[in-house]
């Protein structure tokens, strides 16, 4: 029992005079800090404040942008297309704002547990972002669908040929599970990569907690 | 103080106190370009949060915080992530290679068990090794000192356990 309690002793001395083969000299050190950081958290803020203004500029960059409005109207779904894009931009700004506000707290000087603590939870305000987003469009598309098969002349027109129903069904049924993935893609790439390596330190938290 | 000041200051500090900053990247990570990139990420943070320093907290506690939290949720990619784990696990000897300028084997063979721990674990190693009290555990990490002493029995009992297997191995 001696000799296991010396050698963690002796393993704590070597621990303490242990010596790297690289020791940075001052002017290396001065170098290594104009270098720039790798740190991922503030480009999720970045990206919804470049998306947010993407959403704004889109009525002058996409030409026939108004027009989409006029097709909505005339399947009596006006006033519910103008508020989905409302809607969109409100929960755009909010979580543009929540991603700031996270950006400002996170702090590398906090202790472990509450540094760990707020980029969880600017991972929980992506993932809801994520999910909200993909949420308002699905209910979108729905709906528009919905109203399209009723309303759109060409659409009931076609609906008349029995044999078509079913292909209309399954082209929209396609239509929508390749819109829901491309935007579900398009996020992942834009936000879920910064997000995969956090998602460990829901890990580490339990951890600390237990 | 003028900024010329803080950074002479702030360079003095981070020399005399590199070879902390290097187990940190020496614990958390696998070869030396990234025992390399994640020195000089913790210098740029320590660096960017000096200035909030202020001399409230003691040097070293602000130092290991920064240092840690900066190891702990560094973005690194994941499949390569994955690549050194499968390395690690089969091959200690491989991955350990690239760090051949350690001679001490017994600190070789620490690192390479600690290697295997959370990355909780990793810093609750650090600072049991690093023989730092309660007080100063508990303010790192945030949790209460009761938490922390419950803590450092467990890494203590972990490693006096590592060693019993080693000697009976």
């Amino acid at each position: 029992m001696i000799d296991k309690m010396d050698e963690l002793k002796s393993l704590k001395e070597k621990w303490a005079n242990q010596t790297f083969e690289k020791h940075y000299s001052a002017e290396e050190l001065n170098l290594l800090l104009q270098k720039k950081s790798k740190s991922s958290i503030k480009w999720i803020f970045y990206f919804s404040v470049a998306e947010f203004f993407l959403y704004i500029c889109l009525p002058f960059v996409i030409p026939n942008y108004y027009e989409s409005f006029d097709y909505y109207k005339s399947l009596n779904l006006y006033a519910f297309s103008i508020c989905t894009t409302i809607i969109g931009y409100i929960l755009l700004l909010y979580f543009m704002l929540r991603f700031f506000k996270n950006y400002r707290r996170i702090s590398v000087t906090d202790s472990v547990k509450e540094h760990l603590s707020t980029i969880l939870n600017t991972r929980k305000a992506v993932n809801q972002y994520i999910y909200f987003n993909l949420g308002i469009l699905l209910i979108f598309i729905s709906v528009v669908m919905y109203y399209a098969l009723r309303y759109d002349q060409n659409l009931v027109a076609l609906q008349k040929e029995k044999d078509s129903i079913i292909g209309i069904l399954f082209v929209i049924g396609l239509l929508i599970a390749l819109l829901i993935g491309v935007f579900g893609l398009l996020y992942y790439f834009i936000y879920g990569r910064f997000l995969n390596p956090l998602k460990k330190n829901e890990k580490e938290l339990m951890n600390i907690n237990d | 103080m003028s900024s010329i000041n803080n950074e002479s200051e702030f360079l003095r500090l981070l020399d005399s106190n590199q070879n902390l900053v290097h187990k940190i990247c020496r614990l958390y990570t696998n070869n030396k370009a990234a025992h390399d990139d994640l020195f000089q990420e913790i210098s740029i943070q320590l660096w960017r949060s000096f200035d909030r320093f202020e001399g409230k907290s003691k040097f070293s506690t602000w130092m290991y915080r920064v240092g840690l939290n900066t190891a702990i949720t560094l973005y690194r990619k994941e499949k390569k992530r994955v690549d050194r784990d499968v390395l690690n696990e089969n091959m200690p000897q491989i991955a350990l290679e690239e760090y051949n300028n350690e001679v001490d084997e017994q600190l070789v063979w620490l690192y390479s068990k600690i290697n295997n721990f959370s990355e909780i674990d990793k810093a609750l190693t650090l600072l049991y090794l690093e023989d730092k009290k309660y007080d100063e555990i508990a303010e790192t990490l945030g949790i209460s000192p009761v938490n922390a002493r419950v803590k450092m029995n467990r890494i203590k009992k972990r490693l006096k356990d590592m060693i019993n297997d080693r000697q009976d191995g």
